[in-house]
C-alpha cells in the first residue's frame, strides 16, 4: 500500500500564499506543534527541561519565548504550545522523552491551521477581525482571542507588520475567508 | 437648472457641480452640499408628509436631529427609506424621493387624515378600534399600518456588506466642534492614543456654520487647520462620518462609521458601514447642543426651521431658505441669525423677540414682547400672525421663519447608564447630571457651556483632567482667541392658541395631546412618552422632548426640574440592523467546520447538512436515486451486508493526562475508568450534578496516565467546559491536564461484516487486528499505509463489526481514498449522517435526541452504570426519590404497524385511554425507516417500559393532527445479543 | 463589560461565559450522611443579590481559565477577579 499524501488545512497539496493589497496571507503547513502542560507539583523539573530542551525560559502570560525556529507560546496557566519549524519530526515524541513525568505532551501539529500575515496594513485588517489591540503588540506577544468568532492564537512576530494566526484546523476555510475578505475590504 | 436660492460664499466646491433628482425632477448642487442644503438652494421647501396627519413638511434642522426631512434614497435593492436629508451627502446621480404620500407629494389623498384630526389624537387607536374584536388584526391594524408609517423597504436582499471592528485608545473624543477639537489637540499633542469621531463629513461642528473668528482665522479655517494637524499625528485617528451611538460598561463605545454612504456604490470589497467597538480608557463627550423650536399654532409648515439651521444653510452651504425671512426668538440667537442672514443679502421681514426687554436691532424691525401665534400658507409658510406686546395682532408675509427657543445640550450618551440630566435655570436646559458613565467627561455645549471661547477652554481642561487620571502629565497650551458672548434667554415653550401646535413633528404629537395625557392622568414623563408617543420616533425626541415636558410641567404646576426627563437609550441616532449583523449573514453567519474528508465527499456529490458548526455529509446519492430514502436505505443495507465507511471526526476528542487522570474520570463519569486496562475502550455516562445525563461517549486508555475521551458532536464544547470546571473549580489538587484533540484527527468508522478485511488492507502488516488479538473494545496505536501513525478503536455505533480508525488530519483526505480503494472488492459504501442515524436507532443507541436534559441513567436502563462505590458528579442527586421511582420512564423501541409512521415528538397513550395530559405516558425521541426491519421504527420513553414489550400504544401528535399505532419492543432492533460487534 | 483577567489583563466579557454563583466551588462531601440535603442546597439554592456578587466566569474564548469575579450586579462594577483554582486552593479544600 502506497503511503498517504498529506494535504494542507485549506485542502491543497501546496500551501496557499496570496497578496491582497498591502497584505500577504500565507498558509504555513509544515510547522510542528505540541502542547506542553506542566504536571502538578513538577515546576522545578519542568522549568529545567524547558531550558535544556527548548533553550529558553518559560514565557510569561500573553507571551511567546524562544527563537524564530523554536518557540514556546503561553496558552493558559501551566500550559504551553511548542512550535518548531520545518523538519522537526515527531516533536511530541521527542518532548515526551525529554520531559518524562514532568509534563503532559500532546501532538498538536494537525490541530491548527497557521496563517502568516505580513504588510503595513496588517493592523487595519486585524482590527476588523479581533478585539486584540494589535497596534500595540510587540514582537513576542501572543494572545488567545476570537478572530471572527473562532478561538485563535495571535502571535506578533514583528511589531505592526508581521503576525501569525493559529486557528482551529477544521475552520481553516472560514478563517481564510475571514482574512481574505478583511484584507480586500480596506 | 437654476439654484434659485443659492447665495455667494459657503463651504461648497463650485468647481464640482453635481446632478440629483428628487421625486423625479432633476436638480443641481455642489460637492459639500447635503441633500437638504441642495433642496433648499433649489427652492424646494416641501419634502415630505407627516406620519399620522399627512401634513406637508419641510426641513427643520441641519443635523442628525432632523424629524421631518426623511426621504427614500437610491433605487432597486439599495432603496433605503427614512434617510435624513440633512445627513445625506450629495453625490452625482443621487436619486431621492419623498415618502408617505399618494399619489404625489403636492397632492396626498391621505391628507384627509388632517381633517379628521379630532378623532386621531393620542391613543386614538386604543379607543376607536375596540370592536368587533376580530377586526383588530384583520381590518383595523392593516389599514392603520397602510395609512401611517414612513417609507418602505425594497424587500430585496441588501447588496452591500457591513462590517464590524475593534479599536482601542487612551482618549475617545466624541464630537469635533470647538470643545472636541481642542480636547483632541491637547491629548494628541501630549502623545496619547486619541480617536476623534464626528458624525459630520468635515470637522468643526458649529464652527463650520457660524460667522465668527477663532485665533485670528475664520472658525471654519481654524477647524480645518486643527483637523489637519490631528490627521498628521500618528497617535491620533480622526473618524469623520462616525457617530457614537452607545456607551456600554467599562469604557466600551459603539461607533457607527458610514464608510460609503456618500458614494453611489461602495468601492469593491469595502463595506457600506462599520460598527466599531471602541475600547477607551477615558472619553470626552463634546456632542454639542440641539436648538429647540417654540410651539405655536401651525408651527409645522415647510419653511419654519431652527434659527441655527438657517444660519448653517446660509453660512456653510450658501443656501437661503427663502428671499424674505422672519425670525422668532426668546434669546439672543435670533439677533445673530438676523445679522448673518442680512449679511448674506437675505431680506429680514422682522425679529419677533418674546422678551419685553429684547435688545434693540439695527438690522430689522423688532417686535419686543411679541410672539408668533399662527402661520398660514399652502404647502409652505406664506404669512405669520403676530400677537404683539400690547395684545394687538399683525400679519407679516415671509417665505421662511427662523425659530430659536434656546439650546438643549446633547446629553443623550450620558444617560446610557441611567444617568439623570439636571435642570440648569440660567440656560433653561438640562445638562448632564448624576450617573454619567465612569470614565466619561462632558465638555462644551454638551454640558451647557455655549460660547466658542469657553467651549475651547473646556475641551482643553477636560482633556487635561482625563489625561491626568491616566497618569499623563501635560503642559497647558494657550487657547486661540474666540467669541465669548453670554447666554441670555427667557424661556418660552409654547404660545397659547386654539389650533394645533406641534411638539414632536416626527410622531405628530401636539400640545393638545400632552393636555389629553394630563387629563387622563398619564402625567409622569415616562407615561406621557408612551401615551402620546412623544419622543418615540427615530429622532428620540431631540427637538421635542424638553418642549413636551415643559408643557406637562405647566399643566401639573411643577417645575421642569421636578418633572424630569425620560431616559435616553442607545442608539443615539437611527442605526441599520445590517450594521449590527455585520458580516455575520447568510453562509457567513458563523464559521463552518469541515471534516477532513469534506473535499472528497464533495467530489462524490454528497448532500451536506449542518450539524452544529460542522458541515457533514448527510447521504451520498447515486445516479438514478430520486429520493433521499433510496440513498439512505442503500447505505444502511450495504453496510449491514458488507461494509460501509463514515467520517466521524466531528465527535469531540479530549486528551486527558496526568497521574490523577483515572481518578478524574471516575469523578466526571458515573461509571469506573481508573480500572480500565491500557489498550481498552469503555462506554462512559456523564451526569450533571442534578443527576440528569449530560453526555455519553467512549473513552480509551492509551497509557497508564493517558486517556482519550470522546464526546457527542453537539456537546464537545460543553463537555470540555465542564471538565475544566471540575479540574479548576472542584479538584485543583488533582494532577490532570486537558487538551482538545478534535481537530487533530481524521477518524473514520468502518462498519460491517467485512470491516476487518478492509482494514487489513490498509493497516501495516506488523499489527495483528484479528478478533483474538484486537477484540471488541480494544484500542491501540498502529501504523497504516506504510508507516503513517494511526489509532485504532474497536467500537461500534451501528451494531456491526466495526472499527474507528484515526490518522492525523492532514492524511484524512488520503485515508478515505485509501479505505475506498481497499474496500472496492467488498463494495464498500460511504454513508452519511442519515444512515448513521438509522443504524443507531436500529441498534438502540442513544444520542442527543434521547439525552434531552430530563433523562437519568435509570430512564435509559443504565442504572447500574451509576457506581455506588465512588463519588461521581450527579450520583447523589440521581438517587432522589422521584428519580428512582419504579414507574419512571424507560427507554423502549417502537415499531409502527399497519404501515403507520413513527414520528419524533409524538406522545404515547395506552389503547382506549383519553388523549389528555393525565393519560400521557411518554413520548417518541427518534424515528427512522428501518430497511432492515422493513417498517417505521423509533425510540422513546414510556412509563414502566421495560415490562411492556409487546404492548400496543397510540402515538399522538395533536400539533400536526397525526396519530399512529405502534408496538412497544426492545430498543435493540438488531442483534440484541451483540454477537455481530464481537465477531 | 471588561474583565480584568488576573494573568492577561483587561479582556472583553464577550470572550467569557458566565456560570453564576461562585458557591458552586463548595461541592459538598458525597459520603456524608446528609449528602442528599447538602447536594440539594448546593445544586438549587443560590443567592441573587442586587449588589456585590461572586460569580464564576470561564474564559472560553481565551486561556480557558475559570475565574471568580466579584461584581456589583446593580452597577456592573467589578471589584475583584481571581483564578478559581487559587480561590479553592487558598480555601484549604485541596
Amino acid at each position: 500500500m502506497a503511503s498517504l499524501t498529506a494535504i494542507t488545512a485549506l485542502g491543497g497539496i501546496t500551501a496557499y500564499d496570496e497578496t491582497i493589497g498591502g497584505i500577504r496571507i500565507a498558509e504555513i503547513a509544515d510547522t510542528c506543534l505540541a502542547s506542553l502542560a506542566m504536571r502538578r507539583g513538577r515546576m522545578a523539573d519542568f522549568e529545567k527541561a524547558v531550558g535544556k530542551v527548548l533553550g529558553t525560559d518559560l514565557p510569561a502570560p500573553g507571551q511567546r519565548a524562544g527563537t524564530d525556529a523554536h518557540g514556546v507560546i503561553w496558552m493558559g496557566p501551566d500550559q504551553f504550545l511548542v512550535e518548531a519549524e520545518t523538519g522537526a519530526t515527531d516533536l511530541a515524541g521527542r518532548l515526551a522523552a525529554s520531559f518524562g513525568a514532568a509534563a503532559s505532551i500532546t501532538d498538536q501539529s494537525d490541530a491548527w491551521v497557521r496563517f502568516d500575515i505580513t504588510g503595513k496594513d496588517v493592523p487595519a485588517m486585524l482590527e476588523r477581525l479581533s478585539a486584540a489591540d494589535t497596534r500595540l503588540m510587540q514582537g513576542g506577544a501572543a494572545v488567545r482571542t476570537p478572530v471572527h468568532h473562532m478561538l485563535c492564537v495571535l502571535v506578533c512576530r514583528d511589531a505592526y507588520i508581521g503576525f501569525t494566526i493559529y486557528g482551529p484546523r477544521a475552520s481553516a476555510q472560514s478563517l481564510h475567508h475571514a482574512l481574505t475578505t478583511a484584507a480586500a475590504s480596506l | 437648472m437654476t439654484q434659485v436660492n443659492r447665495l455667494d460664499g459657503g463651504l461648497i466646491d463650485r468647481e464640482a457641480p453635481l446632478d440629483f433628482t428628487f421625486d423625479g425632477r432633476r436638480y443641481g448642487g455642489f460637492a459639500g452640499d447635503t441633500l437638504a442644503s441642495a433642496l433648499l438652494a433649489n427652492g424646494v421647501r416641501l419634502v415630505g408628509r407627516s406620519f399620522k396627519y399627512h401634513r406637508p413638511r419641510g426641513i427643520i434642522s441641519a443635523g442628525s436631529e432632523e424629524p421631518n426631512a426623511l426621504v427614500e434614497l437610491r433605487e432597486g435593492a439599495r432603496r433605503e427609506p427614512n434617510s435624513r436629508a440633512t445627513m445625506t451627502e450629495l453625490h452625482d446621480g443621487l436619486v431621492a424621493r419623498s415618502q408617505n404620500r399618494f399619489p404625489s407629494l403636492g397632492f396626498d389623498l391621505m391628507g384627509i387624515n388632517d381633517r379628521f384630526s379630532a378623532f386621531l389624537g393620542a391613543g386614538f387607536y386604543y379607543k376607536t378600534f375596540m370592536w368587533p374584536k376580530a377586526f383588530w388584526e384583520r381590518v383595523y391594524e392593516p389599514l392603520i399600518r397602510q395609512a401611517a408609517g414612513l417609507g418602505a423597504l425594497s424587500g430585496d436582499p441588501d447588496p452591500d456588506v457591513y462590517d464590524r471592528g475593534f479599536r482601542h485608545c487612551d482618549l475617545l473624543v466624541i464630537g469635533a466642534g470647538p470643545a472636541g477639537l481642542m480636547a483632541a489637540l491637547t491629548a494628541g499633542r501630549a502623545g496619547a492614543e486619541v480617536i476623534l469621531v464626528d458624525e459630520d463629513f468635515c470637522a468643526g461642528g458649529r464652527l463650520t456654520m457660524e460667522r465668527e473668528s477663532v485665533g485670528g482665522l475664520s472658525g471654519n479655517e481654524w477647524a480645518a487647520q486643527a483637523a489637519a494637524e490631528l490627521a498628521g499625528l500618528p497617535n491620533v485617528r480622526v473618524m469623520p462620518r462616525s457617530t457614537a451611538i452607545g456607551i456600554f460598561d467599562h469604557g466600551i463605545y459603539s461607533v457607527l462609521e458610514r464608510v460609503s454612504d456618500h458614494l453611489p456604490v461602495p468601492r469593491a470589497g469595502t463595506p457600506r458601514q462599520i460598527l466599531w467597538r471602541v475600547y477607551a480608557k477615558r472619553a470626552i463627550l463634546a456632542a454639542g447642543a440641539t436648538e429647540r423650536l417654540i410651539a405655536f399654532d401651525n408651527n409645522d409648515r415647510p419653511g419654519i426651521m431652527q434659527a441655527g439651521a438657517m444660519r448653517a444653510y446660509v453660512n456653510r452651504w450658501a443656501a437661503a431658505p427663502a428671499e424674505r425671512i422672519a425670525i422668532f426668538t426668546n434669546n439672543d440667537d435670533g439677533h445673530r441669525t438676523a445679522a448673518d442672514l442680512a449679511a448674506a443679502g437675505v431680506e429680514i421681514a422682522a425679529i419677533i423677540d418674546s422678551r419685553p426687554d429684547a435688545p434693540a436691532s439695527n438690522i430689522a424691525e423688532l417686535f419686543a414682547g411679541a410672539v408668533v401665534s399662527n402661520s398660514s400658507g399652502r404647502r409652505g409658510i406664506g404669512h405669520v400672525t403676530l400677537r404683539l406686546a400690547d395684545g394687538g395682532r399683525k400679519h407679516l408675509s415671509c417665505g421662511a421663519l427662523a425659530v430659536s427657543g434656546g439650546w438643549n445640550p446633547n446629553v443623550h450618551l450620558t444617560c446610557h447608564h441611567r444617568g439623570r440630566p439636571q435642570w440648569q435655570e440660567d440656560i433653561a436646559a438640562f445638562i448632564p447630571g448624576e450617573g454619567v458613565p465612569p470614565g466619561l467627561a462632558v465638555a462644551g455645549a454638551a454640558r451647557g457651556i455655549f460660547s466658542t471661547a469657553s467651549a475651547l477652554a473646556d475641551g482643553r481642561d477636560q482633556a487635561l483632567a482625563q489625561l491626568a487620571e491616566l497618569g499623563m502629565k501635560v503642559k497647558t497650551a494657550p487657547l486661540p482667541e474666540a467669541d465669548d458672548a453670554p447666554v441670555t434667554i427667557t424661556p418660552l415653550w409654547h404660545v397659547g392658541g386654539t389650533k394645533r401646535a406641534w411638539l414632536d413633528q416626527q410622531n405628530d404629537v401636539t400640545v393638545k395631546d400632552v393636555g389629553l395625557a394630563h387629563q387622563e392622568n398619564f402625567r409622569a414623563v415616562e407615561h406621557l412618552k408612551r401615551y402620546t408617543t412623544l419622543g418615540m420616533a427615530g429622532d428620540q425626541g431631540r427637538t421635542s422632548n424638553v418642549l413636551g415636558l415643559a408643557v406637562m410641567a405647566e399643566l401639573t404646576g411643577k417645575t421642569i426640574a421636578e418633572t424630569g426627563t425620560t431616559i435616553y437609550r442607545p442608539p443615539y441616532t437611527p442605526t441599520p440592523i445590517a450594521a449590527f449583523a455585520g458580516r455575520s449573514v447568510g453562509r457567513d453567519f458563523r464559521p463552518t467546520r469541515l471534516p477532513p474528508s469534506h473535499h472528497w465527499a464533495a467530489e462524490q456529490g454528497a448532500v451536506f447538512v449542518e450539524a452544529g458548526s460542522w458541515l457533514r455529509a448527510q447521504w451520498f446519492p447515486r445516479e438514478g436515486e430520486t429520493h433521499w430514502r433510496e440513498s439512505v436505505d442503500r447505505e444502511v443495507l450495504a453496510t449491514r451486508r458488507s461494509v460501509g465507511v463514515c467520517d466521524v471526526s466531528t465527535l469531540g476528542k479530549i486528551d486527558i493526562q496526568g497521574s490523577d487522570a483515572g481518578a478524574f474520570l471516575d469523578l466526571v463519569y458515573s461509571n469506573m475508568f481508573s480500572t480500565l486496562p491500557v489498550g481498552k475502550t469503555r462506554y462512559g455516562l456523564m451526569l450533571r450534578e442534578d443527576g440528569m445525563v449530560m453526555d455519553d461517549g467512549t473513552t480509551a486508555r492509551l497509557g497508564e496516565t493517558h486517556y482519550l475521551m470522546t464526546t457527542t458532536t453537539a456537546n464537545a464544547v460543553g463537555v470540555y467546559r465542564h471538565l475544566e470546571f471540575v479540574r479548576q473549580c472542584l479538584r485543583p489538587d488533582m494532577d490532570v491536564q486537558l487538551i482538545s484533540a478534535t481537530d487533530s484527527w481524521a477518524q473514520f468508522a468502518v462498519a460491517g461484516p467485512n470491516a476487518r478485511r478492509v482494514l487489513q488492507v490498509v493497516v501495516d502488516p506488523q499489527h495483528d487486528i484479528s478478533n483474538e488479538a484486537f477484540p471488541f473494545m480494544a484500542c491501540g496505536t498502529i501504523s497504516v499505509c506504510g508507516g503513517v501513525m494511526a489509532r485504532l478503536f474497536r467500537i461500534s455505533f451501528s451494531g456491526e463489526l466495526a472499527y474507528e480508525i484515526a490518522v492525523p488530519s492532514r492524511y484524512g483526505d488520503a485515508m478515505i481514498r485509501a479505505l475506498m480503494a481497499a474496500g472496492d472488492a467488498y463494495d464498500i459504501t460511504p454513508y452519511g449522517t442519515e444512515a448513521l442515524g438509522v443504524m443507531r436507532v436500529e441498534k438502540g443507541h442513544v444520542t442527543g435526541n434521547e439525552l434531552n436534559g430530563t433523562i437519568t441513567a435509570r430512564n435509559l436502563g443504565m442504572a447500574k452504570m451509576v457506581s455506588t462505590k465512588k463519588d461521581s458528579i450527579g450520583a447523589v442527586l440521581a438517587g432522589r426519590e422521584a428519580l428512582v421511582a419504579e414507574d419512571g420512564l424507560c427507554l423502549v423501541g417502537l415499531q409502527a404497524i399497519d404501515g403507520d409512521n413513527v414520528t419524533a415528538g409524538a406522545h404515547l397513550f395506552a389503547e382506549g385511554t383519553p388523549v389528555d395530559p393525565a393519560h400521557d405516558e411518554g413520548y417518541v425521541t427518534s424515528a427512522a425507516w428501518s430497511p432492515h426491519i422493513g417498517a417505521s421504527i423509533g425510540l422513546g420513553f414510556i412509563a414502566r417500559g421495560a415490562d411492556r414489550h409487546g404492548e400496543m400504544v397510540r402515538l399522538m401528535n395533536p400539533l400536526e393532527g397525526r396519530s399512529a399505532r405502534a408496538r412497544i419492543c426492545s430498543p435493540h432492533f438488531i442483534d440484541p445479543e451483540g454477537e455481530r460487534l464481537r465477531g | 463589560m471588561i474583565i480584568e483577567h488576573p494573568l492577561l489583563g483587561p479582556r472583553d466579557s464577550q470572550e467569557f461565559t458566565c456560570l453564576g454563583d461562585a458557591s458552586l466551588l463548595q461541592r459538598p462531601d458525597a459520603s456524608a450522611d446528609d449528602a442528599a440535603e447538602t447536594f440539594f442546597d448546593y445544586q438549587y439554592l443560590r443567592d441573587n443579590p442586587a449588589g456585590t456578587h461572586r460569580e464564576l466566569w470561564y474564559h472560553e474564548m481565551g486561556d480557558r481559565s475559570w475565574l471568580v469575579v466579584t461584581r456589583d450586579t446593580a452597577t456592573h462594577e467589578i471589584l475583584a477577579v481571581e483564578l478559581a483554582s487559587d480561590v479553592v486552593t487558598a480555601g484549604g479544600r485541596s
